[in-house]
């Protein structure tokens, strides 16, 4: 994939979100979002519940519409670039059809988009391969484990071989070991695919070691605090998580979020 | 690789069930019939319970079996599986056009859901209604002697819950599967084709189970309302009218295995096209 | 949608004032047209003679002259009676005067079409006001025009029944294109307006039809003869392939087709002649659609014996045909013009689906000519006698059902064994049981109570057990962190769990009951019930008795929603706090 320096893949400017707006019951998620994301970045969303981390992926996605201000994704509306398929996304759980086995759940995209059978079944088993999951091709969700559901959601994600992925804390339900696995294998896909990809989590640690940039988020109103730089080398490895450096890192974000969750 | 897969119970979905495991379920089942038939039978025996109270299972049994060796024999003609066959003829045809009608207006009406909000009042108000009460006028619409009379009663009791279950099965989906659909711009119908509908099968056949027992008792009751000799329905009133009670249990019998069997033979389709919901189900 | 740069969003499209005007613009429109339509029926009425069939057979009217009867009697049994004789009594009257009585019932009719007529003029002010309240008073508008429907007679070339549809078509329509938020009331009674006119709309359609599509089909091609014999005399000379006459005339002359057993066809007059016993004299002639006139079974078709085997009279068609003149076949079959009919529409005539003003009358109308007591009165007796053994039957089957379901859910062995049979016994057709329940009760309310708890307690037994084992194995184990008996464990975990379970059950139980006890009621010989009445009014087939069977199914549906509802309403206060979706 091409990288385009010049164009940022996500433009946001002054963007809001306010339900039920001018009422009793209003509620502001997102106030004066302000964010530029460029091709191939690994951003982390992080902020305490109700900070509209999830509610900015939504945006993003086009799944809910911004009150005021302008988002651009790829130089297109984001209405656009949902009818356009620019982007994939993985939920908090797998979301994986139960009646159709691995493999027809992950070439669910390509049947949308009208690819004929056989590109499908290519396509399919070459996302399945990137997730290391192609002996599973014939079994049902229900057969596998959460981690594997996971990596099935990524694969599907990934097929149709879209420029952005966004992915709404897809680990959460993960235990500890399985989710440092899970980012090893989220790092070396995107290493390979060169996707930019906007993560949320609520783990601070998942965060620092996976992206390139964090943006730190407050509720009320959901806004962004800051943005901090992580500039830990890639590819990063397991040791990466013993350095100096690393625990820095940590530590900022952590006083970012501290703060503001205190305001 | 640490993950597991959950082999042990995709073996158990997997394998047959060996007998031993079939016999220790139903052994319960099968002690229970045999204990209480032969107390029924020593009741009646001990203290000489007239016929017309309550018949001996044996006489029964007997009744039935003759009508059974009619058939077998193709000899004489057995009025009771005539009859029988001609009110499994209504209660059929009354489950596919209702069930089929119930879920046709469902996938119509899921799609435009004011129009479907706006219409479950009325099913639910005529689900209410006691349907048997509609059957001098289906007499009178078709003719009593008419097989479609009965199928009618049968379709309306079997459509309401049908088409309630249905439209639910539609509406009720997983949100974030919904979303996932949406996030790849699928169009309504696509999303109907993929989501909804293999979504609503569990609900259609729940309602499918039910609307099984629910034709043949609808098709028998309505019957007493006026029909042709040769039905299970009149069959049955006629011969408790007459005193013939050994007949008319043996009436019932069939008419209940009847229904059991429908109910069977949807358990089965259901077994069939849902190969990964009873296995779910069987896992969790 | 909105454009994101600017920032405007949906609240200020809303108060544009020229939108707002054009939206508005159709509705109102349609609404005054359907007030014009209803001033119109308001003159007509007011001008109507006292004479006139429109007042006099109308519902009202029909109900004005047996009052005025009723009036005439010392003590009428009714409570309208009573109040009709009190009336005269204290006019010093020997009765009521029915001329008096019938401008009044003239009075009344006007009097709805105004008050239809002043809500649709406040629902327009409503509308130019943008207040929800315009909505309101539409429907409410809608829901008055509708009563004319269940009061005007049908007359036959009289237009005063379009009006008032033509009235509720506008303003349904209006309700629709005005803007605002439509209500699941509203909704409800929109369709419930549509249903009414669905009904008395394709019956006019139909009765312009004369109740059948039908397409002229090709005559017979015949030759008359002047006898019988001189028929079956061409026929065997060859100049005809066949001969239609009398079945009785030809029995004696020929042997049928196909042969007999022990027929000789030498012995006979013509021996080469046979008669079709088997030809499909039914109605379908073309494909699946029915011929007028059907061919009539008095009547056989005479064909050579080498010319049999004939099945069908389509094959007939273009044959030529022979048969004597002057008698039925000549005169009343082969001469008729023959129709093929499409669609038969009998289904919408008056015998099987009366009209809605029908209906109402035969409520407000004795049972019995010159009875003492309205249909209506006698059906409430016997509505409220049923739905007392059905609430009796509903409390025996959901006390049942609920102890059974408890019992399987603590023992699970007493579960395997059972529940099969309590599956099962739902497949016995419950009115096989009936009469043998009656012989085991005795004839009476009691039977028909243990018949309508045979249908009920089964969905509660279910849901009973799956409502008591819903809880999440977690909450159960907190509870035995407590020490809690079993007993605490059931009414402080499970029943509250198991609530809404059950009540689903019972909101299925409570219009089973009504079922049961309608048809338990029927061998038990239990005379003041509806499932009697049904029965009743069922046998004789006439203009006169099946709106009665209407009424008495509305009847039988309005205690089974009724039931359902209750049920629901209980289910509300009890399950709000906790229900909140």
């Amino acid at each position: 994939m091409s990288i385009k320096a010049a164009q940022p893949v996500i433009l946001a400017q002054n963007v809001s979100k306010i339900y039920n707006p001018n009422t009793e019951e209003q509620v502001i998620a997102l106030e004066n979002i302000d964010l530029q994301v460029q091709a191939g970045e690994f951003i982390s969303l992080i902020g305490p519940s109700g900070c509209g981390k999830s509610t900015l992926l939504r945006l993003i996605a086009n799944l809910i519409t911004p009150t005021s201000g302008a988002l651009r994704i790829n130089n297109k509306d984001p209405h656009q670039a949902r009818l356009d398929r620019d982007y994939g996304m993985v939920f908090q759980s797998a979301t994986l059809l139960e009646w159709r086995t691995v493999q027809k759940n992950v070439e669910l995209p390509l049947e949308i988009m009208r690819y004929p059978a056989s590109e499908r079944r290519a396509r399919a088993q070459a996302a399945l391969n990137l997730v290391e999951l192609s002996q599973f091709y014939n079994h049902y969700p229900w057969q596998l484990s959460g981690g594997m559901q996971q990596r099935v959601a990524i694969a599907r994600a990934l097929v149709f071989e879209p420029s952005l992925l966004l992915m709404d804390e897809p680990f959460g339900a993960l235990d500890e070991f399985t989710r440092e696995r899970m980012n090893m294998e989220l790092l070396r896909i995107w290493q390979e695919t060169q996707t930019t990809i906007i993560f949320v989590t609520h783990s601070i640690p998942e965060a620092i070691f996976l992206s390139s940039r964090v943006v730190v988020m407050s509720p009320r109103p959901g806004r962004i605090t800051s943005i901090v730089d992580i500039d830990l080398p890639y590819p990063r490895v397991f040791e990466t998580r013993e350095e100096p450096r690393y625990f820095e890192k940590l530590t900022a974000v952590r006083e970012l979020l501290r703060d503001a969750h205190e305001v | 690789m640490a993950d597991t897969l959950n082999t042990s119970q995709a073996a158990e979905g997997g394998l047959a069930r060996t007998p031993r495991r079939h016999l220790n379920e139903y052994l319960p089942t099968l002690l229970i019939a045999v204990a209480v038939l032969t107390l029924w039978e020593i009741v009646v025996t001990v203290f000489d319970i007239r016929e017309f109270i309550l018949p001996r299972p044996t006489a029964i049994l007997n009744e039935f079996l003759g009508e059974v060796q009619k058939v077998a024999g193709a000899g004489e003609q057995s009025i009771l599986f005539e009859a029988a066959r001609a009110t499994l003829w209504s209660a059929f045809g009354g489950l596919v056009i209702g069930c089929g009608a119930g879920i046709l207006i469902a996938l119509a009406t899921a799609r435009w859901t004011i129009i479907s909000e706006a219409l479950m009042p009325f099913a639910i108000a005529a689900n209410s209604v006691p349907i048997i009460a509609f059957a001098p006028i289906m007499n009178n619409w078709f003719g009593i002697t008419n097989p479609a009379s009965k199928m009618a009663i049968v379709a309306i009791i079997v459509f309401f819950p049908t088409m309630i279950n249905t439209v639910r099965g539609l509406t009720l989906v997983d949100r974030q599967q919904l979303e996932l659909m949406q996030s790849y711009a699928a169009g309504e119908f696509k999303i109907l084709r993929a989501l909804r509908i293999p979504n609503a099968l569990p609900f259609i056949f729940s309602a499918l189970r039910v609307a099984s027992s629910l034709s043949v008792i609808g098709a028998v009751v309505s019957e007493f309302f006026g029909g042709p000799r040769a039905t299970l329905g009149v069959y049955i009133t006629q011969e408790a009218s007459g005193f013939n009670f050994t007949r008319a249990w043996a009436a019932i019998l069939l008419a209940s295995i009847i229904g059991i069997g429908f109910y069977n033979v949807i358990l089965l389709a259901e077994r069939r096209l849902m190969p990964w919901y009873s296995a779910q189900r069987r896992a969790n | 949608m909105t454009d994101f740069s600017y920032g405007r969003n949906a609240e200020s499209v809303r108060s544009h004032p020229r939108l707002v005007t054009t939206r508005v613009l159709l509705p109102a429109a349609l609404i005054v047209l359907a007030i014009a339509v209803n001033l119109a029926l308001l003159t007509r009425i007011t001008a109507l003679e006292i004479d006139n069939p429109l007042l006099v057979d109308s519902t009202l009217g029909e109900l004005a002259v047996w009052l005025a009867a009723q009036s005439e009697q010392e003590a009428p049994q009714s409570m309208l009676g009573q109040l009709a004789r009190a009336q005269a009594v204290r006019a010093g009257a020997a009765s009521l005067d029915t001329a008096a009585l019938l401008t009044l019932m003239q009075r009344i009719m006007v009097g709805i079409l105004a008050v239809s007529v002043a809500l649709a003029a406040a629902a327009v002010v409503g509308l130019f006001a943008n207040s929800a309240r315009g909505r309101t008073a539409l429907i409410g508008s809608l829901i008055v025009t509708l009563l004319p429907l269940f009061i005007l007679p049908v007359g036959t070339g009289d237009n005063t029944l379009m009006l008032v549809m033509a009235a509720c078509v506008l303003l349904i329509t209006a309700y629709f294109a005005a803007p605002g938020r439509i209500t699941r009331f509203h909704s409800f009674v929109a369709v419930l307006a549509i249903i009414f006119l669905v009904w008395e709309g394709s019956k006019a359609v139909a009765a312009a039809l004369d109740y059948r599509v039908a397409v002229p089909a090709t005559n017979w091609e015949y030759t008359g003869y002047p006898t019988l014999d001189d028929a079956l005399v061409a026929l065997e000379a060859g100049e005809i392939d066949a001969v239609i006459a009398d079945r009785s005339a030809v029995r004696d002359l020929m042997a049928p087709f196909p042969l007999a057993a022990e027929s000789e066809p030498e012995s006979f007059a013509y021996p080469n002649l046979r008669y079709l016993t088997n030809i499909n004299t039914g109605e379908a002639v073309l494909g699946i659609f029915p011929v007028t006139p059907a061919f009539p079974g008095r009547l056989a078709v005479v064909v050579t014996a080498a010319g049999g085997g004939l099945s069908d009279l389509n094959s007939l068609l273009n044959k030529r045909i022979g048969t004597p003149t002057g008698e039925f076949a000549d005169e009343r079959y082969l001469s008729a013009p023959r129709e093929v009919i499409l669609l038969d529409l009998r289904i919408l005539n008056d015998l099987n689906l009366p009209h809605l003003q029908n209906i109402a009358e035969a409520l407000l109308q004795p049972a019995r000519r010159n009875g003492p007591l309205l249909l209506a009165r006698i059906l409430a007796d016997a509505a409220l006698h049923t739905w007392g053994e059905a609430v009796l039957g509903f409390g025996i089957g959901g006390l049942l059902g609920f102890l059974l379901g408890t019992l399987f859910a603590h023992f699970a062995p007493v579960e395997r064994g059972l529940l099969p049979y309590v599956v099962a016994s739902q497949t016995v057709p419950i009115l096989a049981i009936a009469p043998m329940v009656v012989i085991w009760l005795g004839a009476g309310p009691q039977a028909v109570a243990v018949i309508s708890a045979y249908l009920t307690f089964f969905p509660v037994t279910i849901n009973t057990l799956r409502g008591l084992r819903s809880p999440h194995p977690n909450a159960i184990e907190l509870m035995r962190s407590y020490a809690a008996s079993r007993r605490e464990v059931m009414w402080k975990l499970r029943f509250p769990a198991a609530l809404p379970y059950i009540f689903t059950a019972l909101k299925v139980s409570a219009t089973a009951s009504v079922v049961g006890a309608i048809i338990g009621e029927l061998p038990s010989s239990i005379r003041s019930g509806l499932g009697r009445a049904i029965l009743d009014f069922s046998s004789d087939y006439s203009l006169v008795s099946t709106p009665k069977l209407w009424a008495a199914i509305l009847a039988a549906a309005s205690i089974g929603i009724l039931s359902f509802l209750i049920v629901g309403l209980v289910e509300y206060l009890v399950l709000r706090h906790y229900i909140r979706n």
